[in-house]
């Protein structure tokens, strides 16, 4: 397993990338994250549960849940910031290091992530009205997350999230060709 | 004598998603869907959100951004929406109808008599 862990420069949030992970999200372990060093601060935010273990980027806050079903080794490098794990199901265990990167872009998401299809689309969704365009990728992103959780592969995890953005399009496109009642 | 305004007729899933704004005071989009689905009418947030905007074009939901931070959503705010006085109005009409309807139907009428 391939960890990355590095800050997004906004001084308040982490993403982390777990790879190569099999077993997928069931147990819950709290993970909480302690910086010590300025100019990275985190505010003491508790996000909601995260899945994790499919090699998809995942933002955490300075304190937040991740979802595990077997012992997951998070590693941390370098000291700045501290993890302490608290599993509440399952079991969490950080150990060594995992190198911290000053540059979203520098970390590639892995292959065939729905998060990256979701992002990817996102960027390029300016025809889609903007009142609905954030809170539809949002939601979208969290009912993933709950698939994750729920236990869904990634493939389907995956087809359900281009299902809903086609169907979104297409439904987008046939109420401008319909005239409005 | 000025006539009053025509509610706009509304369809099986407009019905629905307005129905969930009834019970609480505003929802955002999942929160719909997840209501739905318990309550055995599942619909895609792709239809959702056509209708929501379809419905917020007709004055039947007004909604506002959410400001929470959520690391799941990478950032996405949450939109909530909320019943309109027009909404709980045409919902009361398209209600209505549904209801005479189905009550013209011979084994439907003690049904909805049992539910009203």
């Amino acid at each position: 397993m391939s960890t990355y862990f590095y800050d997004d420069s906004s001084g308040h949030t982490y993403r982390v990338v777990l790879e190569h992970q099999r077993h997928r999200a069931a147990a819950i372990a709290a993970l909480h994250l302690t910086n010590r060093q300025p100019p990275i601060d985190p505010p003491p935010v508790v996000a909601q549960a995260s899945p994790v273990g499919d090699g998809q980027p995942i933002q955490i806050f300075a304190s937040d849940t991740i979802a595990v079903r077997e012992a997951v080794k998070v590693t941390v490098t370098p000291a700045p910031v501290d993890i302490r794990v608290t599993p509440i199901t399952g079991k969490l265990t950080v150990t060594g290091s995992l190198p911290v990167v000053h540059a979203v872009g520098t970390v590639t998401p892995t292959r065939g992530s729905g998060r990256t299809i979701v992002n990817q689309v996102r960027a390029i969704s300016f025809f889609i009205p903007k009142t609905i365009r954030e809170p539809f990728f949002g939601d979208l992103l969290e009912s993933m997350a709950e698939m994750d959780a729920e236990g869904y592969s990634p493939r389907e995890v995956r087809w359900a999230a281009i299902s809903q953005i086609a169907l979104l399009l297409m439904k987008l496109v046939w109420s401008m060709r319909r005239p409005r009642s | 004598m000025a006539s009053k305004p025509q509610l706009p007729d509304l369809t099986r899933v407009q019905m629905a998603i307005l129905a969930t704004l009834t019970d609480q005071e505003e929802r955002y989009g999942l929160d719909i869907v997840r209501t739905l689905k318990a309550k055995g009418q599942p619909i895609s947030l792709a239809t959702l959100y056509t209708s929501l905007m379809r419905m917020e074009a007709d004055g039947l939901v007004t909604s506002r951004w959410g400001d929470e931070a959520s690391a799941v959503r990478q950032g996405a705010r949450r939109r909530y929406y909320a019943l309109t006085g027009l909404g709980e109005r045409a919902l009361r009409q398209a209600t209505t109808v549904v209801l005479r309807v189905l009550r013209a139907v011979p084994n439907v009428a003690r049904a909805a008599e049992v539910l009203s």
